[in-house]
C-alpha cells in the first residue's frame, strides 16, 4: 500500500468525549462502509446500542499500537459513573455479562464525531472488547472530589482503528435519532 | 421482483454476521437472496426493481 497524502485541517480540535453507547458485538448484523466510513448499521429492534450516561469529562478512549512487520493495538475505553445506585449496579452487571461475549462501543467525541470500535469490517465482531476492570472508591469525606464513583474500563486488542460514520449517520447519532441506538 | 444495489452504493463494502453472508465484500457481489435480506432490513443501498421477465410476461 502506497503512503497516502495527508493535509492538515486548520480548525480547532476539542479533546474528550461526550456520549457513550454499548452493545454486545454479536448484536450487530452488519455494517456497510463507503469510503471507509460507516454508511449503514443493521441490528434488530430489540438489541440496539444502549446509552450509558457517564460523568461529564470522564470518558476517555486510548490506543496503544506497536509493530514492525505486523502491527497490533490495544484500545481502552474508560468512563466514570458517580453515585452508586441499584440502577448503576444493574447496568454495570449487564456490561460485565456482555464482556464475556464481546462488546462494541460507539463514542461521540467533543468535536461532534461518532466512532465505532469493537466491530471491524475485516474481523466483524471477533475483535470486540473482551476485558473489563472496575474500580469503586467511596472517598472518606464530602470534599473528596471524584470519589463515590465507579470507574469502568473496557479493553480490546486488535489491529484496526475505530471507524467513523458518514455525515448522515453521524448527524443521526449526535442528534439522537439513530435507529440502532436506545437513547436515555 | 429483483433486488438491485443503488448506484452510489456499488462500491460500499458490507461486513455482516448474518448466516450465509461471505467475508467483507462489495454490496454488488451479493446474491439476490442476500440482497433480499438487506432490503427487508431496510438497508438504504438496496432497492426492489421489477423483473424484466415478469414485466414482459404481463404484457
Amino acid at each position: 500500500m502506497a503512503i497516502a497524502k495527508y493535509s492538515k485541517t486548520c480548525g480547532k480540535n476539542v479533546p474528550g468525549n461526550s456520549r457513550l453507547f454499548f452493545t454486545e458485538a454479536a448484536n450487530i448484523s452488519s455494517i456497510t462502509a463507503t469510503s471507509n466510513e460507516i454508511s449503514d448499521v443493521i441490528m434488530s429492534d430489540t438489541t440496539k446500542f444502549r446509552e450509558f450516561g457517564a460523568d461529564i469529562d470522564s470518558i476517555k478512549f486510548t490506543i496503544e499500537g506497536t509493530g514492525s512487520a505486523s502491527y497490533s493495538e490495544v484500545q481502552k475505553l474508560e468512563a466514570k459513573f458517580s453515585k452508586k445506585t441499584t440502577a448503576l449496579i444493574t447496568a454495570k452487571n449487564s456490561l460485565l455479562d456482555a464482556v464475556a461475549c464481546g462488546v462494541a462501543i460507539i463514542r461521540v467525541d467533543n468535536n461532534g464525531n461518532a466512532w465505532l470500535s469493537g466491530y471491524t469490517v475485516k474481523d466483524k465482531n471477533r475483535r470486540a472488547y473482551n476485558k473489563v476492570t472496575t474500580n469503586f472508591d467511596t472517598g472518606a469525606k464530602p470534599s473528596d472530589e471524584g470519589t463515590a464513583a465507579y470507574t469502568i474500563t473496557l479493553e480490546a486488542e486488535g489491529f484496526d482503528d475505530e471507524l467513523a460514520f458518514d455525515t448522515t449517520l453521524n448527524t443521526a447519532i449526535v442528534g439522537g435519532t439513530a435507529t440502532f441506538i436506545d437513547y436515555n | 421482483m429483483k433486488y438491485k444495489v443503488k448506484q452510489n452504493w456499488e462500491n460500499a463494502v458490507i461486513s455482516a454476521t448474518i448466516k450465509g453472508f461471505p467475508a467483507a465484500c462489495k454490496l454488488n457481489e451479493l446474491s439476490q437472496a442476500q440482497l433480499a435480506i438487506l432490503y427487508e432490513a431496510s438497508h438504504p443501498g438496496v432497492e426492489k426493481v421489477e423483473d424484466e421477465k415478469q414485466k414482459n410476461s404481463g404484457k
